[in-house]
């Protein structure tokens, strides 16, 4: 027996009501294929599974975030894994399942969990890492040597970026005017075209390596937080192996990208790229004026000892010549003394010669004459003083001796109250010598007089 | 000049050791003067290399642009 038929609408009305009974909300993990976002700010999906082994579609289900729902779970999504909310990526989320009489089964999001796809991107991320160093990569541009100087830079930007005028002006108007050389090579820095976008540029820096100290990557901040290109295997393949120090400043809070780990130095934001390479140059500048100073000093040192013992030298020179003026003096007075002595009549006889003779050698000769003469007098005179010196000594000495052999006169001794006790004619200098009746003679400074001891 | 192609690492390098002969030996006088005048020179080199332009670099690195698409 057939049952009545009954409408569309009321079949579509038992599935909806069987549905919303029968299962309850889920949190299901997927992987976006499409993805738009409507005028009204309504997010549509395409949510698919794909076989791991054959990579075939084994399971489609269309899926709706509503604008009041994905206003509050982008910015939540982006800000914890760092990558915009777009296809070609594994979410996890909570979904109510919906029949609509018109629209048919879809899915309403209501939740995301975005540490899911961040540990997805980590295994990802690990993986290509593990490729990298099993092609023995991964080390390769990390243990590059950074030049000496680094002041020729290729930067890989988008002309666009915010950051790139800030890491200009930074770099070319650095407080210490040192000179950078810096070219663009203009990418796209973000979504499906950035990795060969960007993988180009590199190719075209490699071809001209000999001209830049450095490549430098650089992504001014800006609303989107789409940074998984730099997670892409064949860009980090080709900066890892890339000829000349590649150096980051992508401008990321989150853990480092692959393009990061594998540049040979990863810095936040391109504001501290621009600083680094101010600082890398300074620091080379204070060690150039270091040395300046170091052999500045060395120099005026050197210079100082050299000067030291030019001075010793010529004290010590001027003492000797003081010295031999000194002994020459005395043996020409010696020699001149010996002269006078010897033959001054000789020396008169010279003298009236040399009257005669002409020219300087006479005026020399006079003036040596005359020198010796002085000297001569001089040394007479000398000698005179000196005998009245001597003189006047012998006579101080005798008048001292004088005085004191007029101290010992006895009658000197006598005058000052002493007197002189004689027996038998000869001085009694001990009592013991007296006996009783001995007559002694006492002599006084005026008159003698004679006693008898009792 | 034939100066003028020698790298900064090269005139540091040649820098540094001017400063160790002046340090260990000890030069004659005559030899101070020669190597004074020297690292003066290189100091020079060195201080235009961080400062100056060099128009050949900029002239290279202008040149780039049109073989850029």
């Amino acid at each position: 027996m057939k049952a009545a038929p009954i409408t569309l609408e009321a079949l579509n009305k038992k599935i909806k009501g069987l549905i919303k009974d029968g299962i309850d909300s889920q949190w299901v993990i997927a992987e976006i294929s499409e993805m738009t976002v409507n005028y009204s700010g309504h997010c549509y999906l395409e949510l698919i599974q794909k076989s791991d082994k054959t990579d075939q579609i084994i399971a489609r289900m269309r899926a709706i975030i509503w604008s009041n729902t994905f206003r509050r779970l982008q910015p939540y999504f982006e800000s914890t894994t760092g990558r915009a909310l777009t296809d070609g990526i594994q979410i996890m989320i909570r979904v109510v399942v919906e029949f609509h009489e018109v629209y048919g089964l879809s899915l309403n999001v209501v939740d995301i969990e975005p540490t899911y796809t961040v540990g997805e991107l980590q295994i990802r991320k690990q993986k290509i890492l593990e490729k990298l160093n099993e092609q023995g990569v991964i080390e390769m541009n990390r243990e590059l040597e950074l030049p000496f100087i680094i002041n020729r830079i290729a930067i890989i930007s988008s002309k666009t970026a915010a950051g790139l005028g800030d890491f200009m002006d930074q770099l070319h108007n650095n407080p210490f005017r040192f000179k950078f050389y810096s070219k663009l090579f203009p990418a796209i820095m973000q979504g499906n075209e950035a990795e060969g976008s960007i993988i180009k540029q590199l190719d075209f820096i490699n071809d001209h390596a000999d001209l830049f100290d450095a490549a430098i990557i650089i992504r001014g901040g800006g609303a989107s937080a789409d940074l998984e290109c730099f997670n892409s295997y064949w860009l980090a393949y080709n900066v890892a192996q890339f000829p000349i120090p590649v150096f980051t400043g992508i401008g990321h809070e989150q853990d480092d990208t692959v393009v990061d780990i594998v540049a040979n130095t990863r810095l936040k934001t391109p504001t501290a790229v621009a600083e680094f390479l101010i600082d890398s140059i300074n620091e080379v500048y204070n060690e150039l004026l270091e040395t300046q100073q170091n052999i500045t000093e060395n120099i005026i040192e050197k210079l100082n000892l050299k000067k030291n013992q030019l001075t010793t030298a010529a004290f010590n020179l001027f003492k000797l010549y003081n010295k031999t003026i000194t002994k020459e003096n005395i043996k020409l007075k010696q020699v001149a003394y010996n002269l006078s002595l010897s033959s001054k009549q000789k020396l008169g006889l010279q003298y009236k010669m040399l009257e005669k003779a002409p020219g300087r050698a006479l005026i020399s000769t006079k003036s040596k004459i005359n020198t010796i003469d002085y000297s001569l007098k001089d040394l007479k005179s000398k000698l005179i003083n000196q005998l009245k010196v001597t003189m006047l000594n012998e006579q101080h000495n005798l008048n001292k001796a004088a005085e004191i052999i007029k101290h010992t006169d006895p009658k000197n001794v006598l005058r000052m109250g002493y007197s002189i006790t004689r027996k038998d004619g000869k001085s009694v200098k001990d009592a013991s010598q007296l006996q009783k009746g001995d007559v002694i003679e006492t002599e006084l400074y005026k008159g003698k007089k004679k006693s008898t001891i009792n | 000049m034939a100066t003028k192609k020698v790298t900064y690492t090269e005139a540091y390098s040649q820098l540094s050791d001017i400063l160790e002969k002046i340090e260990s030996s000890e030069l004659d006088i005559d030899d101070l003067t020669t190597n004074v005048k020297k690292a003066a020179e290189l100091i020079k080199i060195c201080k235009s290399k961080l400062f100056e332009t060099e128009a050949e670099v900029e002239k290279i690195l202008e040149e780039l642009d049109s073989e850029e698409k």
